[in-house]
């Protein structure tokens, strides 16, 4: 060590209250129209898996799907194109909402971050902190926040981002088999 | 930036519309898409689809998870083999070589595996045990070429940490990496910032006593800032001469203490 390079300020010099922060990207409105933009209507439609396909989903992707799903179904002259589904995931200290769509022709949309917060901390796994997001998160966007979250910990949960758009087209492609997107 | 407000433009697209220093109001349309294996979050006037395209492209050429890309062919590459590569890989290869000449050795994309050249586009494997990974410049460079493609004016790229701005005060926050949270940092007006994590299970490590340290870089570019993190790292110097040649500035975090030179 040429120099004490690595010695740090008394604990606590720099310390400032935690503080949570939030940014609002887009409502889900304006995902849907940026996944199809050629699309002139959308209809939001609420579904129930059967049993048999959820748990074959489930085990097919090696992730949890939930029986009930809201799907915004895009179409254009009358004619269904594709749907989108807005979801979200539960990092670490985050949770990011995600809109991701599939096109009827099989095309799997871009995907756009809708949201994200960040939490004080342990609260993420709280069921009051999950529950103030809840509807929320979308369409009655929360303030939008300014700050840059600096220290690359969204990593990890843009892996579950992934995990939830791999899930949320799966789950679009089985309707769309089962023909329940017409 | 001092306050923020919503709003939105005639095809009903959100603003954030930030209060920018000297009491001008600018108008930036803020996006966020997954790139570079993290969360990029990118505000500008305009230009954002084109960057995250550009975003696509460079990361399909530098990965070295792809090997379909430069790095995953090179690193399949037999020795005395060559390859010809993109246009940004041979930038940023010749970018990393000049800083492991600079350096002497302490930054190395190859990390000691072995040898390799590169002669304008012509990528060679000079030694048949040399492996490129160029996870400690590539985020960096890449995020300088996508604030290049966005509209003049007041913007920002943040690439899960390694960002660049200009022309608005952003409030950078530290996350604690424990028990989450943030407080706030610095306020980066011009320029780049980088920060690494080293650590007992991070690809690079530290020298020095510290075992484990988030090491932040602010820089004219980002690739710069990205690079010069690990020769701060690994040399464990915050006062290490190539920062000074570069215009660069370093601290070392742990917890919620942060140090720079100019602090201790």
């Amino acid at each position: 060590m040429p120099r004490p390079a690595w010695s740090l300020l008394p604990a606590g010099a720099l310390i400032a209250p935690g503080a949570a922060f939030a940014v609002d990207y887009m409502t889900a409105d304006q995902a849907q129209a940026a996944l199809f933009p050629e699309a002139d209507h959308f209809e939001t439609r609420s579904f129930t898996l059967p049993e048999a396909d959820r748990a074959r989903l489930q085990s097919k992707l090696a992730l949890t799907v939930r029986p009930k799903w809201v799907v915004r179904v895009a179409s254009k002259g009358g004619k269904v194109i594709g749907a989108v589904v807005v979801d979200d995931v539960i990092g670490k200290f985050d949770r990011i909402t995600f809109a991701s769509g599939l096109g009827l022709d099989g095309q799997v949309r871009e995907v756009e971050i809708v949201a994200y917060r960040e939490s004080h901390g342990a609260e993420v796994r709280q069921e009051s902190w999950r529950k103030q997001f809840a509807g929320k998160s979308a369409d009655a966007p929360l303030r939008v926040g300014d700050d840059i979250a600096n220290i690359s910990g969204a990593t990890l949960s843009c892996t579950h981002v992934a995990d939830g758009v791999r899930r949320t087209v799966a789950v679009l492609s089985a309707l769309q088999h089962s023909g329940a997107l017409r | 930036m001092s306050a923020a407000a919503a709003g939105a433009d005639d095809r009903g697209r959100r603003h954030a519309v930030i209060d920018a220093p000297g009491g001008l109001t600018k108008s930036v349309l803020r996006r966020a898409r997954l790139a570079l294996g993290t969360l990029v979050d990118i505000g500008a006037g305009g230009g954002i689809e084109r960057a995250f395209e550009l975003l696509a492209e460079i990361e399909f050429e530098l990965s070295g998870f792809n090997p379909g890309g430069d790095i995953g062919r090179f690193n399949q590459l037999s020795g005395g083999e060559t390859l010809r590569v993109g246009p940004h890989t041979a930038a940023v290869l010749a970018a990393a070589h000049a800083l492991t000449v600079e350096s002497r050795g302490l930054f190395d994309v190859a990390q000691g595996t072995g040898a390799w050249s590169l002669h304008g586009r012509e990528l060679r494997k000079d030694s048949s045990s040399a492996r490129i990974d160029l996870g400690g410049i590539g985020k960096g460079y890449a995020v300088d070429r996508c604030f290049e493609a966005l509209r003049a004016g007041a913007c920002w790229v943040n690439a899960g940490g390694d960002l660049r701005v200009r022309g608005i005060e952003l409030p950078v926050v530290l996350r604690n990496e424990r028990s989450g949270g943030v407080h706030p940092w610095m306020v980066l007006r011009e320029g780049a910032l980088a920060t690494s994590w080293f650590g007992r299970r991070a690809r690079s490590r530290l020298s020095g006593r510290v075992r484990a340290a988030h090491v932040s870089v602010a820089a004219p570019s980002c690739m710069l800032a990205d690079a010069l993190t690990k020769v701060v790292a690994r040399s464990g110097r915050l006062d290490h001469p190539l920062l000074e040649r570069h215009g660069a500035t370093a601290w070392v975090h742990q917890g919620t203490a942060s140090s720079t030179p100019a602090l201790e």
